[in-house]
């Protein structure tokens, strides 16, 4: 190894270190209060019904919605048609299921396969239309609600009485669930065509499309994507609860904006980690706050109050936070030369 | 571009001819005789639906959307009947209504136009404070009534006319507002080109503020008819009011991109034709799953039609963040 590339490795370091550590900032600093909130009111970091297991659903529930949630949202889209596909993939795919006589393993396969149709219904009708994606996924939600409630005859679709199909929400497996889904979206993004193009356009739309690049194709892709992750969803809802009921009158987009506030806080740390990373950083920071709030005996209601207005606080500072340290730095500066002077 | 400009011009006289290929329709399945009681429940369940969607055309019509309407108006019609059972009159029940309404506005304009937060994610994270207080308001309550002991005056209010007086009075207000005073017109220019406005003079943050207000004055009206009706507020009252104003608005041919082709008209007629056809399906027996499958059809449709004056080389996306 030569000099030259010590000297790298030796600015790298540091570099890596300082990342490190600010992306783990937010959610060690969250854990801390959390502990030493709980420790205050001499209750455990467990006491909420449900335990460790019941932490892992709701973290890997956020991860994979907002996942599919981001994906679209960082491309400038935004759909509403994601929790409908999570309930007509479950109805569809739980409907299958008992039908093949399937184990739980071959029932996620079914439930992402349907997702991954669902999705790209949806996505051949933004091209079609090439309108806002919200309008275009309004009438796609709408639709597959109904479906959903006309397949099932509006009484949804009930596993907890075939065992077999009930392994899919054991702790073990929704480790496994969370690596895997981290390392598929990590090597889609940055070690794929399809992740260079959708980077291209998510930075420079207009540059990516004139230069040649196939955007339809791209979005097409996004969305198929999108109904795999959020078919993931709705397999662990029907793992974990056993059953899945018809929802209507747009309800189903309600599932979605819980994966507002993981996505945001991710947008935090997005500077210093990679953006898959940072978006499971923030569903275990957003977890780390529910349970927290809710072991020291936070009402339901109270800990939606307190989120949705640090979500609010959050999306005051990303949108101000450069202008507010261009102030401060201006402020900073103006007072050395004053020093300076005196 | 010839061509998308005349659909542009035509999307409202489309959205009209809709709306009288509905209500034919519906005539023929009520045997051309409607009674009084099917008239009065379409105006009873449109009239609310339009109020919200003339105060929403204003924010439509500079390109943007605002999801928290319904739960904005959630929270006004519970506001209003602890008000109620308070011991305030009616009167007072409505001045708290609107008061809500206006503030929810209020809070929206200043996030937006003094903040700079992007306005539909900015709604969404409203939204979700205005779920969190109505449930708190509720206390764990499935509904909030006027006790019958004391609903008389409000129940005496129950009445089609004085509905339909509201929606037309406002729809009056807000066509001058929209149609022949500086409001209506910068707005069709910010929606048009916000930079542009920007660069003529038109101040951006202050139409925003004036827009919030005039959606937020609808929202305290369409709550207070929500309480005339139903004398009853429930923890899911709004959950699908805000999404069933945006469809109204697409439904009654608002340009999706905001801008000079915006129609006041818009609310009133998507409302009347998305309430008609509902009343039209659940006469034809349709459950409740199918009637949503044709909705979206009929949606999607629409939206088809729409999309001929919108075409672009690019695909349609928003700056979310």
């Amino acid at each position: 190894m030569n000099r030259a590339s010590h000297g790298k490795i030796r600015a790298f370091r540091p570099r890596l270190l300082k990342n490190i550590g600010l992306t783990l900032i937010i959610p060690c600093f969250t854990l801390a209060v959390v502990l030493a909130a709980c420790a205050v009111n001499g209750v455990s970091f467990w006491a909420a019904q449900g335990g460790l297991r019941a932490f892992l659903y709701s973290v890997t529930i956020s991860v994979f919605s907002a996942f599919a949630l981001g994906l679209h949202l960082f491309a400038g889209r935004f759909d509403f048609s994601l929790g409908s596909v999570a309930v007509l993939a479950a109805v569809i795919g739980g409907k299958a299921a008992i039908a093949l006589q399937c184990n739980w393993a071959s029932m996620l396969v079914v439930f992402i396969v349907t997702g991954a149709v669902l999705g790209a219904v949806s996505g051949l009708l933004y091209l079609l239309f090439n309108l806002p994606p919200m309008i275009t996924s309004l009438g796609v939600a709408l639709a597959y609600e109904g479906l959903s409630f006309a397949l099932s005859g509006g009484s949804g679709v009930k596993i907890s009485l075939n065992p077999a199909l009930l392994g899919g929400a054991s702790v073990e497996f929704m480790f496994v669930l969370l690596a895997a889904g981290l390392a598929v979206m990590y090597v889609l993004l940055n070690y794929t065509r399809f992740g260079f193009n959708y980077r291209a356009i998510q930075f420079g739309q207009k540059i990516a499309v004139d230069t040649g690049l196939n955007e339809k194709s791209n979005a097409l892709i996004c969305y198929v994507i999108c109904g795999a992750l959020i078919a993931v969803v709705g397999f662990l809802r029907i793992s974990y609860n056993g059953s899945q009921s018809p929802q209507l009158n747009l309800s189903t987009s309600g599932a979605i904006f819980s994966a507002m506030l993981p996505l945001f806080i991710g947008g935090l740390m997005s500077g210093f980690c990679e953006q898959n990373i940072s978006i499971v950083v923030g569903c275990l920071t957003s977890a780390l706050i529910t349970q927290g709030l809710s072991s020291v005996g936070v009402s339901l209601q109270a800990r939606s109050l307190m989120t949705s207005f640090l979500m609010i606080l959050i999306l005051m500072y990303s949108t101000n936070g450069a202008a507010i340290r261009g102030w401060l730095k201006a402020r900073m500066i103006l007072e050395r030369r004053q020093i300076n002077e005196d | 571009m010839r061509d998308v400009r005349i659909i542009s011009r035509l999307k409202p006289a489309l959205s009209f001819a809709g709306l009288l290929l509905l209500t034919v329709i519906y005539l023929f399945v009520v045997d051309f005789k409607p009674t009084a009681f099917h008239i009065q429940t379409i105006i009873n369940q449109a009239a609310v639906m339009a109020v919200m969607s003339t105060g929403a055309v204003f924010i439509f019509s500079l390109g943007s959307f605002d999801i928290s309407l319904g739960m904005g108006a959630g929270v006004s019609v519970c506001l209003g009947i602890m008000a109620y059972n308070a011991g305030a009159g009616v009167l007072a029940m409505f001045m708290v209504c609107l008061a809500v309404g206006l503030a929810a506005g209020i809070i929206n304009s200043t996030l937006s136009a003094v903040f700079k937060m992007p306005v539909f994610i900015m709604t969404m994270a409203m939204m979700a404070v205005l779920t969190a207080v109505l449930q708190i308001l509720m206390n764990g309550r499935t509904s909030l009534r006027v006790p019958t002991e004391i609903a008389a005056p409000v129940k005496a209010l129950d009445n089609v006319w004085l509905r339909l007086a509201f929606m037309v009075v406002f729809f009056i207000i807000c066509a001058v507002l929209f149609n022949y005073t500086k409001i209506g017109k910068q707005n069709k220019i910010i929606g048009g080109n916000p930079k542009v406005a920007a660069q003529t003079g038109i101040s951006v943050a202050r139409q925003t503020i004036i827009t919030f207000v005039i959606s937020g004055m609808a929202v305290g009206i369409a709550a207070f008819l929500i309480i005339t009706r139903s004398l009853s507020v429930s923890s899911e009252t709004g959950t699908s009011l805000g999404m069933d104003v945006m469809m109204a608005i697409v439904f009654g041919g608002m340009p999706l991109s905001g801008g000079a082709y915006s129609k006041i008209t818009a609310g009133v007629i998507g409302s009347f034709s998305m309430v008609l056809f509902s009343q039209i399906l659940t006469m034809l027996g349709v459950s409740a799953g199918l009637s949503q499958v044709y909705k979206a059809v009929l949606f999607l449709l629409v939206v088809f039609v729409a999309s001929f004056s919108y075409r672009e080389k690019m695909l349609s996306r928003a700056e979310m963040f």
